[in-house]
């Protein structure tokens, strides 16, 4: 032996320490008589010039020993570059000892590759499962990415985006900029490259006589510049045209738009268009996918900001907030200290100018990130999906469970193989990186089939319809993001679910092995197996009772009163400012409407309303229940939800005045303000007394109080009764309202009728989306029929996982205990008594399952319960159902491989076996 | 079928000196390093990192080879490995020397030689 390290002079140490950085083959072979050469050199160095002399020596061996490593490495790489292209037919039983880590991996894979191919049918299966699991995931972040994590389509840079908004101090409300606040920020900002402002606007753009109504955008002239956008055609706004009032009649239009409406040609540019019936020029079109700053909506025209007065007429705007801010860092600055010059710039703002009193509490500002929603509405939908993202992340965990003991299963098989390449030489440490080599791969392979799978997942959400606003539709395709996404998954859970069965298959017992199976290693086997059955059936407990849970919550929500008659009613939105209308134009359109439709057959009542009901688009407003006052005199406000409609709409949804009238004809913009009151709000401020005749403050009028309407749902099926005004339309005008039909017959069948009595009344109209308010409240449920969705397929996904995971590790016993079987027959023992012994082993892993399952889903299931309604989160009927369902399909699972075992014949069996 | 010796020609300086000193007789890295370093007056000197390089290449070739003989016992560390020159490793020397014969008696070579030469 060799002197041991300690005993060496420091010298011949640190020589042994620089021999580290040749390739391991090398130092192999050589390092020995490398070592003993540098120590000869040392001794005659020594010998001729003492301690200068080893010094010297030392300057001129380490430059050439590190040049030496170096080169011995790339030569190393490039043979392994060159061998792996064409893989050699020979087997590599036992692996040798390699030479580097990039020489070894190389080995392994090819390894890897040939093993797997030689078992094709567990290789497949295996890759399925994986798909599965991991398409589940994968779908789920690809919604998640689309929304809220993809940079905007169409802008550069966006780290250095920001959305900003004006809120009071506490962040509790928030308020929009008004047009002059919006000047004020973007000339005196230092910390930003540009501070843009936009708010939507809908808009019909008539080309060539037909009408097409679309969602747009009015922007500021440095909107698509902050942005980064560039034009695919054409130029975007100018200078002067950010600018001069009404002097440039410009629109840019999407991609989509230009090529359905203006048939891609680039001679588009410079067309004029009819934009809310005033001619407009295209001066340009945006890349595809650009979508502006809410990607969810598909926004199809961009028009300036100083044509506002000519697209929405009869209204101010420029001290009234409406607009959506947001901005881009100069580089350098981070977000914080231009949220601190935004708060400056704003308390100097309200300091300066006769804005009204209301404003000066919204002094704090808020900045979040510019990433496709609101902040508000991104934390809803993060929540939400992530919660679907945990159900995914169950079924990937449920499929690589069955994937690992597929792999223990396979590991156990080969053994034999493993002890003979460990007899041969093989590290312990060298066989676990390959079987683990071999796990990797194959999870790499099944994250490719997640990607596939995920594909067509998104494509069919993509058409699943959202109810409510037209112009919300998604791109949920997977990209690079996602993909990188799905591979790290895979492999993340290819090395949690791969090293068990790897560690597990290489043991330590190798003579045992060589000889065969021993009792106590099998008995461990069946029990790490035993675990991961129950494991998996426990988790797909968990995802079944969510389905349950979300279904039940489903069909509670749809028996929910909503205090309103859904059924029978059409609905069509209109909007009058887009059509270039001024208000009395307006009006007499809207009444001859409504006087047309009115004699279709099968109506009963028609009316107009600004919003419906139960359709995520109620608004707030303040009222003084002690006469109108003046701002922010301190006397009490109450929050309400209000709502402008028309006489008839109690009777159209079907809400029953209490006490007092509904409105009339005669409540007009000439006479005394009324209102109509709920009971709750009735109650709350006249408790014991009739609210008829009582006066309010609204909107700086002194309004009386003429009927009382019971109690509805207004926003959610979750609200408790809030307080809630009716406002006449006559008196509180609108510019978009929606028409309202009750109809006898089929309302869905009314929309035709509809359409032609507005092209009767106006051809130049584009044609109203007619829907109705069935359809319209859908949107209350809709995230229950999502998560009742996803959970499901997921849950039955899982189920359908743990079932064949049961089958096969009772059928593998089964195959097991053959022998122990036969002996039994042989004694007398009759079928039944067979399969009840068999059935009775799955049985006790799946009510060990469903034990297990259902605490865990106890637990879990409160993370849901905000989306349960009035179902508790404890849901007896659920969790009893699900676990009857699930037993049942264990029993199912574990009876097959039983009835297989009472088939066996004692005497083959006992001969064979 | 062996590689022609002329096809490893012409050899590096390091693997002339090398297959010139083992031709003489076997030797272990560190006879090699000191008969070259004696070889060449000093002008060759070779490190641990490359001289075990060129003996990698060397053998891969099959120029040299490692010999079952060990050092004398108890003289010197019986672990210590021997090269020598095998018979193609001679013909492929044998061949350079000639080349380079050719090339120093060559009467062109030998006239600018004479020209430069102090």
């Amino acid at each position: 032996m060799s002197t041991p390290n300690n005993r060496l002079p420091t010298s011949e140490r640190a020589f042994a320490v620089l021999l580290r950085l040749f390739p391991a083959g090398f130092r192999r072979r050589f390092g020995q008589d490398m070592r003993e050469l540098f120590r000869d050199q040392v001794q005659g160095a020594r010998a001729r010039e003492g301690t200068r002399g080893v010094l010297r020596l030392w300057m001129r061996v380490v430059p050439s020993l590190v040049r030496a490593a170096a080169v011995e490495r790339a030569e190393n790489l490039r043979t392994i570059v060159r061998e792996f292209r064409s893989p050699p037919l020979t087997m590599h039983f036992a692996t040798t000892r390699s030479d580097s880590v990039f020489e070894t991996f190389a080995h392994d894979l090819r390894f890897a590759i040939r093993m797997l191919r030689r078992s094709p049918v567990f290789t497949v299966v295996a890759i399925a499962i994986i798909s599965l699991g991991c398409g589940a995931v994968t779908t789920i972040f690809s919604g998640i990415n689309a929304v809220v994590l993809r940079p905007l389509p169409g802008t550069s840079d966006p780290a250095r985006l920001f959305l900003f908004e004006r809120r009071t101090r506490d962040f509790s409300e928030g308020v929009s900029g008004s047009y002059l606040y919006y000047r004020h920020v973007a000339d005196h900002a230092r910390t930003t490259g540009g501070i843009a402002a936009w708010s939507k606007a809908a808009l019909s753009i008539s080309v060539g006589g037909e009408g097409h109504a679309v969602y747009g955008n009015i922007v500021s002239g440095n909107y698509f510049a902050v942005l980064g956008e560039r034009p695919a055609v054409g130029r975007f706004f100018a200078p002067d045209e950010d600018r001069t009032p009404l002097a440039n009649p410009v629109v840019v239009v999407s991609h989509d738009f230009w090529e359905r409406r203006l048939g891609a040609d680039t001679a588009a540019i410079g067309r004029t268009v009819n934009v809310n019936g005033h001619p407009y020029t295209v001066i340009g079109v945006t890349t595809e996918g650009f979508r502006g700053v809410f990607s969810p909506l598909k926004v199809d025209a961009w028009v300036p900001l100083m044509m506002q007065a000519q697209l929405r007429p009869g209204r101010d705007l420029t001290d009234q907030p409406w607009l959506w801010l947001f901005g881009r860092l100069t580089p350098g600055v981070t977000r914080d200290a231009a949220r601190r010059e935004l708060v400056a710039l704003t308390e100097r703002w309200v300091g300066e100018t006769k804005e009204p009193a209301s404003y000066q509490q919204y002094v704090g500002i808020r900045v979040t990130d510019l990433t496709g929603l609101p902040d508000d509405a991104r934390r809803a939908f993060l929540g939400f999906t992530m919660l679907l993202l945990g159900a995914a992340g169950l079924v990937l965990a449920i499929a690589s469970m069955n994937v690992a003991s597929m792999l223990s299963a396979r590991a156990v098989a080969r053994r034999r193989e493993m002890a003979l390449r460990t007899a041969l030489g093989a590290g312990r440490g060298r066989l676990v990186r390959q079987l683990l080599t071999e796990s990797l791969l194959l999870f790499l392979t099944g994250s490719l089939g997640g990607i596939a799978l995920a594909w067509f997942a998104t494509g069919a959400l993509e058409r699943v319809p959202i109810p409510g606003d037209s112009s919300l539709s998604l791109e949920l395709s997977p990209d690079p993001r996602v993909c990188i996404f799905a591979v790290m998954v895979s492999l993340a859970t290819g090395l949690v679910f791969g090293l068990a069965p790897a560690l597990h298959g290489v043991g330590r017992d190798i003579t045992a092995r060589l000889r065969n199976d021993t009792a106590a290693s099998s008995v461990r086997r069946s029990m790490a197996g035993n675990a991961i059955i129950v494991a998996q059936l426990a988790l797909s407990l968990v995802l079944l009772v969510a389905a349950g849970l979300f279904t039940r919550a489903l069909n509670d929500g749809a028996r929910v009163d909503p205090g309103f008659e859904p059924n029978g009613v059409a609905t069509a939105y209109f909007n009058a400012e887009s059509w270039g209308y001024d208000s009395t134009r307006a009006q007499r359109f809207f009444h001859a409407l409504s006087q047309r439709v009115g004699t279709i057959p099968g109506v009963t009542a028609t009316s107009y309303a600004d919003i419906l009901p139960l359709t995520m688009s109620n608004s707030d407003d303040f009222v003084r229940p002690d006469g109108p006052g003046r701002e922010n005199d301190g006397t009490p406000r109450v929050r309400v939800g209000v709502s402008a409609i028309d006489p008839g709409y109690f009777e159209v949804v079907g809400i029953p005045i209490l006490l007092g009238r509904a409105f009339v004809e005669q409540d007009d913009a000439r006479s005394q303000k009324v209102v109509v009151v709920n009971e709750t709000m009735a109650n709350r401020l006249w408790p014991g007394g009739s609210a008829i005749g009582r006066t309010l403050g609204f909107h700086g009028d002194r309004v009386v109080v003429v009927g009382v309407a019971r109690d509805s749902k207004y926003g959610t099926l979750t609200e408790r009764n809030p307080p809630f005004v009716y406002v006449p339309l006559a008196q509180y005008s609108r510019p978009d309202q929606r028409l309202i039909v009750r109809t006898a017959l089929d309302p869905a069948a009314l929309a035709s009728a509809i359409r032609d009595a507005v092209r009767f009344l106006d051809p130049a109209l584009p044609p109203p989306l007619v829907t109705t308010l069935r359809q319209e409240t859908s949107i209350v449920l809709f995230p229950q029929r999502v998560a009742a969705m996803v959970t499901g397929v997921l849950g039955a996904a899982g189920l359908v996982l743990a079932a064949v995971g049961l089958y096969g590790l009772i059928a593998f016993s089964v195959g097991r205990r053959t022998r122990e079987i036969a002996v039994r027959v042989a004694l007398g023992a009759q079928r039944g008594d067979v399969v009840g012994m068999v059935v009775r082993e799955g049985m006790r892993l799946a009510g060990t399952g469903v034990v297990a399952g259902v605490l865990l889903a106890a637990a879990a299931t409160r993370l849901i319960s905000g989306f349960l309604f009035n179902v508790s989160p404890l849901d007896g009927l659920t969790f009893a159902g699900m676990s009857g369902l699930f037993i049942a399909v264990a029993l199912l699972a574990s009876y097959l491989p039983a009835r297989r075992a009472a088939t066996t014949d004692p005497l083959t069996a006992l001969r064979d076996g | 079928m062996p590689r022609p010796p002329r096809s490893f020609l012409p050899l590096k300086p390091l693997d002339l000196q090398l297959l010139l000193s083992l031709a003489e007789q076997e030797r272990h890295g560190y006879g090699l390093v000191q008969d070259i370093a004696e070889r060449t007056d000093g002008l060759v000197a070779l490190e641990p990192g490359n001289l075990y390089r060129v003996i990698k290449r060397l053998l891969a070739d099959g120029l040299v080879a490692e010999t079952d003989r060990r050092a004398v016992p108890g003289l010197d560390d019986e672990r210590r490995r021997y090269y020598r020159i095998t018979p193609l490793g001679g013909r492929v020397l044998a061949a350079e020397v000639a080349r380079l014969q050719a090339l120093v008696s060559s009467p062109s070579v030998k006239a600018l030689v004479e020209r430069w030469a102090t």
